[in-house]
């Protein structure tokens, strides 16, 4: 569907079901570069166990209009504007890598909007090699290979999928190339530059879920361990051969963690 | 420096990793229909398209799967899906991106069946095609109309060897916004990958050089996921509604929004496999993954056995011409140079002095040579295409395609060469005599 936010046009996948009044509402928030087509494996199976879903473009990834937004925290202002767009008084959110560090920051800005975070290959902070910015300035396309290099796991190196048919290394590349130019570039400065990751952790009061894959190059299992550390209320898990796109490499053991804490979440607000 | 596997690895790997229960290192063969649901929510789930995995083999299948993932990660694709066959892989991406009142734009230079599909089935359904011959680029551009939902070409004609300059081609769609499906089966992706070139969408026989083996029929469709399949024609109406616009089935899923770069294959999937069900078996699956295995290897002997073929033809006495893009009077020669520059395929044209009679003589007279209607086998094989192949399609189209009535196709195969060229010499001595009893 499309919907307004600050004047520009957002395309955000509802996982294939329409809003309904008294849902609870799952946001989901991309990483650097990618779009919504992140969540493919999550968005329809959560909106099917009856979630209102949310997984839009940031501006100027996929088909969203507009530029892309510079700054951990001007991101985390649209998200919540666009929780307002849709009539989501509150929603678990759940960030991929980038994703998690603008979570933080929703969370720090607005703790009342978010009912529970979920952070997948995400940490505190999140440290970029100032080479592949760089790159990603001016050979952009060399930067997605890069990036798709590491982001991915030796089995989907090897063209392993549950989904059957398709190649996590090239749905990625061509994934990162229908955003804007600059799309990549801005979110790494973005994420270079975000240093109020532990404080916004230390003060989160919602329930938190780590999931973690011990093969991630782009942000270490250890980061993430540090992050769930500065958590009060926080679980964790490891997920062995993963890389770091667990969401598409490894989708049942990350949707059945989802499945299992959201359920968890649902029967606290019931009791 | 990104540093993914190469083709030679990706051949013999890609697709599939060893399960963690039994280990097999080689690809196991799933030979059942259907798949034991874990409960009722998974049951949905696989039907509604919300995970992966298998629920009925005429819509995916474990082993056909190590096909398809090999197949995407070979030539660069977002996705694959393979088909019983070659001709089935072009109907579905036909009858996948056009409706009725819809038009192609074909390059006319096509194997015979590919043209059929085109000019005699589809009409009949409501979708016209026009073909422009592939060095008409002028002509090509011309015959786009606001209708032309895709522009179907080969890369390498057959049996006529034309090459296509897909690049500029590729530069004409892209202006035109429409997207480019080619038939790549004489290159494979060891000698050309079409998807680093322009083109959006490429089909296999994989019956042919793939397989190589000359045992299975199959194909194989792969969506390069660099296509916009939301653009709007002048009315601002969805332009390829199939991907664009909701689906009959599943909740009204619009593939685009849902599926992105894979929206094509997964349309394939939900409604071509599911209801034309021309679904490739998982034996085939299995054969075909065992050519794989060596295609490049395969692929290096038969350029060079090709290679030395042009050598013996050229100049034979018994020869009155010979056709092949690496040869210099061939006309699309300068465009092989550039874009096959690992070989312009291991099919070779040419012509017995005698014509038709002559012709016979030569292939009824070949023994290690083995005259049947295929291409691509790891044997050599003759056939002559104006009495066979291309027997369905009229005059007019066989000029159009570059075939003439003494034309004898060579596929090169992988034998001693020196054994290959014995059998010529004494076949074509024989033909010769023929020629010379008629003259």
């Amino acid at each position: 569907m499309k919907i307004g936010v600050d004047g520009n046009e957002v395309h955000l996948s509802t996982g294939g079901r329409t809003h309904e009044a008294g849902r609870p509402f799952v946001m989901f928030l991309h990483g650097s570069g990618f779009d919504r087509h992140s969540w493919p494996l999550q968005s329809r199976a959560l909106a099917y166990d009856g979630y209102n879903v949310i997984a839009a473009d940031m501006p100027g990834h996929g088909l969203s209009a507009g530029a892309p937004l510079a700054g951990i925290e001007t991101q985390a202002e649209w998200a919540l504007k666009l929780l307002d767009a849709l009539g989501a008084p509150q929603a678990v959110l759940v960030g991929h890598s980038q994703g998690g560090l603008i979570a933080l920051e929703m969370a720090k800005k607005a703790p009342q909007r978010v009912r529970a975070i979920v952070f997948i290959g995400s940490a505190a902070a999140i440290p970029v090699n100032p080479q592949l910015i760089e790159q990603a300035e001016n050979d952009r396309f060399a930067a997605y290979a890069n990036m798709v290099d590491w982001a991915y796991g030796p089995d989907a190196h090897m063209h392993e999928n549950t989904w059957p048919g398709a190649s996590h290394i090239h749905y990625a590349l061509q994934v990162m190339s229908m955003s804007d130019p600059l799309a990549l570039s801005t979110d790494l400065k973005s994420c270079a530059a975000y240093s109020g990751g532990e404080e916004a952790a230390r003060g989160l009061k919602c329930p938190v879920m780590c999931i973690l894959a011990s093969q991630d190059k782009m942000t270490p299992a250890k980061a993430g361990k540090a992050l769930a550390g500065l958590i009060a209320d926080c679980e964790m898990h490891v997920i062995a051969g993963s890389g770091h796109t667990l969401p598409t490499e490894r989708p049942r053991e990350v949707n059945a963690l989802l499945r299992a804490f959201l359920s968890r979440l649902d029967a606290q607000a019931a009791a | 420096m990104a540093d993914f596997y190469k083709l030679e690895t990706l051949a013999l790997h890609a697709g599939h990793v060893p399960d963690s229960e039994h280990g097999s290192r080689a690809v196991p063969i799933h030979q059942t229909t259907s798949y034991v649901f874990k409960d009722a929510r998974q049951a949905a789930a696989l039907y509604n398209m919300e995970e992966g995995g298998h629920l009925y083999s005429r819509i995916s299948n474990p082993t056909v799967a190590v096909l398809e993932q090999r197949l995407a990660a070979m030539e660069g694709g977002a996705a694959c899906v393979a088909t019983a066959s070659g001709m089935a892989a072009l109907h579905c991406v036909t009858t996948m991106l056009v409706s009725a009142g819809d038009h192609i734009v074909s390059t006319a230079q096509l194997y015979g069946a590919n043209i059929n599909l085109l000019k005699n089935t589809m009409p009949r359904f409501g979708v016209e095609t026009s073909f422009v011959h592939g060095r008409d680029l002028d002509g090509l551009k011309a015959a786009i109309q606001p209708n032309t939902k895709f522009l179907f070409c080969e890369m390498i004609g057959n049996p006529g060897l034309d090459v296509l300059d897909v690049e500029a081609v590729a530069k004409i769609a892209r202006e035109a916004g429409i997207p480019i499906v080619m038939d790549a089966t004489f290159c494979t992706p060891c000698l050309f990958k079409p998807l680093d070139h322009g083109v959006n969408v490429v089909i296999h026989s994989v019956t042919k050089w793939m397989g190589g083996h000359g045992t299975t029929i199959g194909g194989a469709i792969i969506d390069g996921g660099n296509f916009h399949w939301g653009q709007k024609d002048a009315d601002g109406n969805d332009k390829w509604p199939t991907l664009a616009a909701p689906h009959y089935a599943l909740d009204g899923i619009i593939f685009w929004e849902e599926f992105g770069p894979i929206a094509l294959s997964q349309r394939i999937r939900a409604e071509a496999m599911y209801n034309f069900g021309p679904s490739m078996s998982p034996f085939a699956a299995f054969q075909l993954l065992q050519g794989i295995e060596t295609l490049p290897l395969r692929m290096e002997r038969h350029m060079e056995n090709t290679a030395r073929m042009l050598d013996f033809l050229t100049g034979h006495e018994a020869v009155s011409w010979v056709r092949h893009p690496s040869l210099p009077d061939h006309p699309d020669h300068e465009t092989a140079n550039r874009l096959l520059p690992k070989g312009a395929g291991s099919v070779i044209a040419f012509g017995i002095k005698g014509g038709r009679e002559a012709g016979a003589a030569f292939i009824e007279n070949v023994n290690v040579a083995s005259h049947l209607a295929n291409v691509g086998d790891a044997k050599t094989l003759v056939i002559h295409p104006a009495s066979t192949t291309h027997s369905h399609i009229s005059a007019e189209d066989m000029k159009a395609g570059g075939l003439s009535d003494d034309m004898i196709r060579l596929s090169v195969g992988l034998e001693n060469f020196e054994d290959l060229a014995a059998d010529f010499s004494r076949a074509l001595k024989i033909a010769r005599k023929v020629a010379g009893d008629r003259s």
